[in-house]
């Protein structure tokens, strides 16, 4: 358990420590930025809209 | 319970509360962070329960949505009793021995067992859906940094960090001092490791746990 987005505040991030987490939040960022346009990710929410509408006429 | 305030906890507490605006905003939100952890989960306890056949989209599509309507329906997700991604998980899998006992069971000839055996039989968390939820939960600490830095800060934060630009090509597209953009970036990454410091983001990161 040491990724270094973990480590304890008081201890400083060596250059390539903050170089691994700046890459990884960029991945997450452009990963779920990417997401709204994927076709799959579109009908899901569609899908779970309908189910919804369903819920809410019972 | 006293909760820190972040994306992860915000979503239980609008559940809780029945804010239905909240609620309709968050299970999108939801799934825009989420999605992709869920559909890996699906096709790998599919594939568990079916010797490794090819999962189909629509049906692995059609258990991702349930799972999100379960999940916000369902009033029991309670973060100190275990962690969410082992909570999606269960219901992922309930879903999907749901799914398959529809379709003709006994033409799953690998399945291990009917009734509740099958249903129990959680498989261990696949390398795919580690990354996938790993990725997921640090799209949602940067949700969380968003709402816990002044705008500005989190502007300078996504055009460097997140979009790559250089520090001097954001300072000139501001039209600010290169000294402004350094010092907003190291505030910035001292905030983001106090949110990931906090238990819950701990707890979640890593594939197998002691909490």
């Amino acid at each position: 358990m040491n990724h270094p987005l973990f480590k304890p505040t008081e201890d400083p991030l060596s250059p390539r420590e903050e170089a691994e987490i700046t890459q990884e939040l960029a991945d997450a960022y452009r990963q779920n930025e990417a997401s709204e346009k994927q076709p799959e990710f579109r009908r899901i929410v569609e899908n779970v809209r309908k189910q919804i509408q369903q819920e809410n006429k019972k | 319970m006293s909760l820190p305030i972040t994306s992860l906890s915000l979503l239980s507490r609008l559940r809780d509360e029945g804010d239905h605006a909240g609620w309709q905003v968050s299970w999108k939100r939801f799934l825009e962070l989420y999605h992709g952890p869920l559909m890996a989960m699906a096709a790998s306890i599919y594939r568990h329960h079916t010797g490794n056949a090819v999962p189909p989209q629509e049906a692995i599509e059609d258990v991702v949505a349930t799972v999100v309507v379960d999940f916000f329906k369902r009033d029991r997700y309670d973060p100190e009793r275990g962690r969410l991604r082992t909570y999606l998980r269960v219901l992922t899998n309930a879903r999907i021995v749901d799914m398959l006992r529809k379709e003709k069971p006994l033409d799953h000839e690998s399945m291990t067992a009917g009734g509740d055996a099958l249903a129990e039989s959680l498989p261990a968390e696949s390398p795919e859906e580690g990354r996938s939820f790993q990725q997921a939960l640090l799209a949602t600490l940067i949700e969380d940094l968003r709402e816990h830095i002044p705008l500005r800060q989190f502007e300078i934060f996504e055009m460097v960090k997140l979009k790559g630009m250089s520090p001097d090509q954001a300072a000139a597209e501001l039209g600010v001092h290169r000294g402004v953009i350094d010092n907003s970036i190291y505030k910035v990454m001292i905030r983001l490791r106090e949110i990931a410091a906090s238990p819950e983001y701990q707890e979640e990161y890593y594939e197998s746990s002691s909490f």
